[in-house]
């Protein structure tokens, strides 16, 4: 009983993810294309890039890069799988205008330049550049809070996470 | 609402102001009736609508040949059933599965009790509709004084299953048989157990148990959502690779192609059941 209270409070069940990429937060519920929008793959947010870079929101292990380098998936290291996608539909890009820093695999620390993308030329091309940053294992927590913001940079938390109880 | 013919003193069948037939239950709501009596409402028990004419004349038919107390038997059963699952079910379970019980009594009373090879699979599966199943023949000792075997309850699942699903009986054997096996594939892929008390494993085999219905009605969803295909399979790459032998096997026995949005949905769900704490 008395360690089950502790885990209550204990900061292990906590964990914080910090805006990936700079730019506006919003409810990735807003998203248009469902696979988003609906959260099918995962909850979370969605940030309205103000510069073309993406940075590790947590320690953390690179778990994929997209053949098409238009999302990365990160596994943090308390275990929360991070999916980063910028911009919708933009596989079709086929790797155009993405630039990554970090190959599938690497460990990498919170602040790590992993990616880098053109938002000005990904627009003229007729893409929307929302960018859904969600977490995808959502049955290993009780509660994903997410929080929405103008302008966030890497030291602002956009999502925070509650482990279920043990 | 009048009385077209009584089939014994306690069901009537009867039309309303537009003609439209159907079947009256009741104490004593047959005694004594003649065509086009007023039926009375204070006797009226329950109402039964069937789809067509088709199944109102098979209903009749079935109600004037059988003992009384075998329907009453059926009827309380699918009140339960009803209650239980908290949904509707097809109008011809009042059929199916009375007709079922009538014959299971004439069986068990030649001596005739047959096994039910879904057993164990019903069990696990249809855990609700089991359920269903036990209560049915306690209430089937308690009222007929006929004491059935578990195999019974399963097939009695079984009828409760298809007025859910919509189905017929061969399709819900079928059904039964492939989700059981989609879970040992799955288990094999992956060289692990799936605790079947969690939570995760219950809402796995939920999705299983629609997706046999889509398979076996041939009514697959396809969307072509080529964003979550894009994503999935490039997240789950493993999982999906398990998907695909699910969709190899369901090709094999049952000769129809998994679309690719079954396939998206499946590696989601199968993510979910190995990943989780």
């Amino acid at each position: 009983m008395i360690s089950k209270l502790k885990s209550l409070f204990s900061k292990d069940d906590k964990e914080l993810i910090y805006a990936p990429i700079p730019g506006d937060v919003i409810p990735v519920t807003k998203v248009s294309d469902p696979t988003f929008g609906q959260e099918l793959v995962g909850k979370g947010v969605a940030i309205i890039p103000r510069e073309g870079k993406v940075y590790a929101p947590v320690n953390g292990n690179v778990s994929t890069i997209f053949p098409t380098l238009h999302a990365i998936a990160m596994v943090s290291e308390n275990g929360a799988e991070i999916l980063m996608h910028i911009g919708l539909e933009t596989v079709k890009l086929k790797g155009e205008f993405f630039t990554a820093h970090v190959e599938s695999g690497a460990d990498v620390k919170k602040g790590d330049l992993l990616l880098e993308f053109d938002v000005e030329a990904i627009k003229n091309a007729g893409y929307d550049i929302v960018s859904p940053v969600v977490v995808c294992n959502v049955d290993n927590y009780a509660v994903i809070d997410s929080k929405v913001d103008q302008n966030a940079g890497n030291k602002d938390v956009i999502i925070a996470l509650t482990k279920n109880a043990q | 609402m009048r009385v077209i013919k009584a089939i014994n003193n306690n069901v009537v069948s009867a039309k309303d102001d537009t003609g439209r037939e159907f079947v009256v239950m009741g104490r004593g709501i047959g005694f004594k009736v003649k065509e086009n009596m007023e039926i009375d409402q204070d006797r009226i028990e329950k109402v039964f609508y069937m789809d067509n004419q088709n199944t109102i004349d098979h209903f009749k038919e079935l109600l004037s040949n059988i003992p009384m107390q075998h329907f009453k038997v059926s009827n309380d059963i699918i009140t339960y059933a009803k209650q239980i699952l908290n949904k509707k079910l097809n109008q011809n379970i009042y059929i199916t599965l009375t007709d079922h019980i009538n014959f299971a009594v004439e069986r068990y009373n030649q001596g005739m009790m047959f096994q039910n090879p879904l057993l164990w699979e019903v069990q696990s599966i249809y855990k609700n509709e089991f359920q269903i199943g036990e209560y049915a023949i306690r209430h089937i000792s308690d009222q007929l004084g006929i004491f059935f075997p578990e195999d019974e309850a399963a097939s009695i699942a079984l009828h409760i299953v298809n007025a859910e699903y919509n189905t017929v009986m061969a399709d819900a054997m079928n059904m039964t048989k492939m989700v059981p096996v989609i879970v040992d594939i799955v288990k094999e892929y992956y060289q692990t157990d799936i605790a079947e008390d969690s939570l995760h494993y219950e809402r796995f085999v939920t999705h299983l148990k629609f997706l046999a219905q889509r398979i076996i009605n041939r009514e697959l969803l396809d969307s072509q959502e080529a964003e979550l295909h894009n994503v999935v399979t490039n997240l789950y790459p493993k999982e999906y690779a398990c998907a695909q032998e699910i969709a190899k096997y369901i090709e094999n026995i049952y000769t129809y192609k998994i679309t690719e949005e079954e396939l998206v949905y499946l590696t989601v769900h199968i993510r979910r059941v190995i990943t989780v704490d």
